[in-house]
């Protein structure tokens, strides 16, 4: 799923076997039960994974949640099979209109994701003072 | 055994010295505690960037690390070019050389090579008035820039900077070639010149010990983009090059795996504590002369336990660093050079009253090599879109690394504390507070180098001033006097209370001019070498 949401297609099996190899070595931090809740509804699809990861990314850009992403892009970016989708290249026309579009979608998910995960939290903390 | 001389330290100062010694025809030991790396280096092929990257399926290895840990999962920090092969430089120096956590946050090194294995090559003079704040004169040291950028190999070209970086300096290489992005600079600068020169700024291409040309078994930097990840071809100075010429000669003798802990001065020798690193035993090392180039933080921790604990707290400066990340609006959507160095192309000097001793230096640096992903954590964008929309900015994007003078005060200092958990029972701590006006003041010009950048057309996007000991570059713990002062160092090197014992390293530099000092404590190292050969200036 990770691979997915930060190519746009299903990485090798190679690559999901270096990332699960970095995570038994401790490469990232401790989730706790909310990066738990919000890593579980980001699995459900790259959408949602967007939504979060966008949202995370201004309030809390460090969260282990972004951590296993970032280590997913590392582990995406350091190889011979990928290296097109990170080298710099020349912008021809066509280009720039593709990247509008990903500056637009990037922005919206941005507007979107934090409100999303400003909603969660005002969900969890309701959900942990009713518990206690 | 009794050595003639023994150097302590195989960093930057501690290899000039030592090869000072040696050309002079003396006996010479150098001890230190090598860690190196024999992991990664064999890993890394002797390829340019583009075709590491597009061809190697073992990149993930030295790129990444084999334990991740050249993954950053924090907000950035100081050594970002302590990737994976270079990562050796700061082993163990935690564990041996405990440093207590507090706002002051330094790199130290026990590599092979100290924090000269991964420096960033900037070679800089010092201005006769910086040499004189620093306490050091220019007649001793003209000679001592010379030798030393005669045996490093410093490229450089003579700009507007050269008044600022070069001073007289006549041994240079050719220029290496800067890349796109740099030249789009270069000539916005060139365009409004007047008009920045009478704000006071000065830009140039960055004098580096990178070579221009082939020196020896060395060769002329081939611009693979892969400085920060391998040595091939020696093009880079790095001190454990000196070290392997060292130890080819006769009367060299190299002593790693050994911790220095204190010295004693006898009548007719001094006898130098280590621990060594395999066994964890004591051992004495006896010399006639003793030279300290351990860096001014380990100097002063071993000059400390030398005296007794008589003083446990020492003056210390270090440069105020911050990263300033901006986007150059003529690169965009260009590919970039494929050939080039990755390490500062362009330096830009403030420098509104040209006499003045506090100059702001801006190291500019174009980004590739370190991969998209270290940069996509600090941007608050998700990761999918963020890859393609850095991709589009990274061949614009320009890093200026900002370094400011330093000055002395009450206020920075080094402690030695008793810490039952090393086995030498202490450990360092570090307090920098610098005052408000300090603070005000750094960030005014931070302010107008912004400024400055949107007029050579960049548009500044994020700045990060980072903690105090990020910028790697610590002095003053022992500072030059003219008086004989305990815990101050003679104009000629050597540690007052002592007769025969010198400091080689920037321990004695009062203050820190905002310039790269590497080159600068190269040359005093040289310099304080003649001075314990007995051959002054």
């Amino acid at each position: 799923m990770l691979g997915l949401y930060l190519l746009g297609k299903r990485p090798d099996e190679e690559f999901v076997r270096r990332y699960c190899e970095a995570m038994a070595l401790g490469a990232c931090g401790r989730m706790n039960s909310w990066d738990e809740r919000l890593w579980r509804i980001g699995l459900r699809s790259p959408r949602s994974m967007k939504l979060i990861d966008s949202g995370l990314a201004m309030h809390s850009p460090f969260s282990p949640v972004r951590q296993r992403l970032l280590l997913m892009l590392a582990i995406l970016e350091a190889s011979p099979a990928n290296s097109d989708q990170f080298l710099p290249k020349k912008y021809g026309k066509l280009d720039f209109i593709k990247l509008a579009g990903v500056v637009f979608r990037m922005t919206l998910a941005a507007v979107l994701g934090w409100l999303v995960v400003a909603f969660l939290r005002f969900r969890y903390s309701r959900c942990c003072t009713t518990s206690l | 055994m009794l050595h003639d001389f023994l150097v302590i330290g195989s960093g930057c100062t501690g290899a000039q010295a030592a090869q000072t010694l040696i050309e002079s025809g003396g006996r010479v030991a150098l001890l230190d505690v090598g860690e190196k790396d024999e992991h990664y280096a064999p890993l890394v092929p002797k390829e340019d960037f583009l075709r590491v990257r597009r061809t190697d399926p073992e990149q993930h290895r030295y790129f990444l690390g084999d334990r991740f840990e050249g993954v950053p999962m924090g907000s950035a920090k100081g050594g970002a070019q302590l990737t994976p092969p270079r990562q050796f430089v700061t082993r163990n120096a935690a564990m041996l050389a405990p440093f207590r956590d507090t706002e002051f946050k330094p790199v130290q090194s026990l590599a092979r090579g100290g924090l000269g294995a991964a420096w960033g090559l900037g070679s800089h003079v010092f201005s006769d008035s910086e040499l004189a704040n620093c306490g050091l004169d220019r007649g001793g040291m003209f000679e001592a820039y010379e030798t030393v950028s005669r045996r490093v190999g410093v490229s450089g070209a003579r700009d507007d900077i050269a008044p600022f970086s070069l001073g007289g300096l006549q041994s240079l290489h050719e220029p290496l070639a800067i890349d796109e992005n740099a030249r789009f600079l270069l000539s916005a600068y060139e365009k409004r010149r007047r008009r920045l020169n009478e704000s006071g700024f000065y830009l140039g291409r960055c004098p580096l010990a990178l070579l221009g040309q082939d020196q020896g078994s060395r060769e002329k930097s081939a611009l693979r983009d892969m400085e920060f990840w391998s040595d091939h071809g020696r093009s880079a100075y790095r001190p454990w090059i000196t070290l392997e010429e060292l130890q080819r000669k006769p009367g060299f003798e190299y002593l790693p795996g050994r911790f220095a802990l204190r010295f004693h001065e006898t009548p007719d020798h001094i006898e130098v504590t280590v621990r060594r690193t395999d066994t964890g035993e004591r051992e004495i090392v006896r010399c006639r002369r003793l030279l300290l180039a351990t860096g001014a933080l380990a100097t002063a921790r071993i000059v400390m336990r030398s005296f007794d604990y008589r003083r446990t707290r020492l003056p210390m400066v270090c440069n105020p660093f911050s990263y300033l990340a901006s986007l150059n609006l003529r690169m965009l959507g260009r590919a970039g050079s494929e050939l080039r160095h990755s390490l500062a192309q362009l330096v830009l000097f403030y420098a509104p009253e040209p006499a003045a001793p506090d100059h702001v230096m801006i190291s500019i640096f174009s980004y590739r090599s370190l991969l998209l992903f270290r940069l996509a954590k600090d941007f608050p964008i998700n990761y999918a879109d963020g890859k393609e929309f850095l991709r589009f900015l990274q061949s614009a994007l320009v890093l200026a690394t900002i370094n400011h003078a330093d000055f002395p005060s009450d206020e920075k200092f080094v402690e030695l504390v008793r810490n039952s958990e090393d086995p030498a029972g202490d450990a360092l701590e570090g307090h920098y507070r610098p005052s408000a006006a300090e603070k005000d003041l750094i960030e005014r010009k931070n302010r107008r180098i912004q400024r400055a950048f949107l007029k050579l057309g960049c548009v500044p996007a994020k700045r990060i001033d980072l903690d105090p000991g990020a910028s790697i570059h610590y002095g003053g713990t022992l500072p030059f006097s003219t008086a004989e002062k305990e815990f101050h160092t003679a104009p000629d090197g050597r540690l007052y209370g002592t007769s025969r014992v010198f400091i080689a390293d920037g321990s004695a530099f009062r203050y820190l001019p905002a310039k790269g000092p590497t080159l600068t404590f190269m040359a005093h190292a040289h310099r304080v070498a003649r001075h314990a050969l007995g051959l002054g200036n």
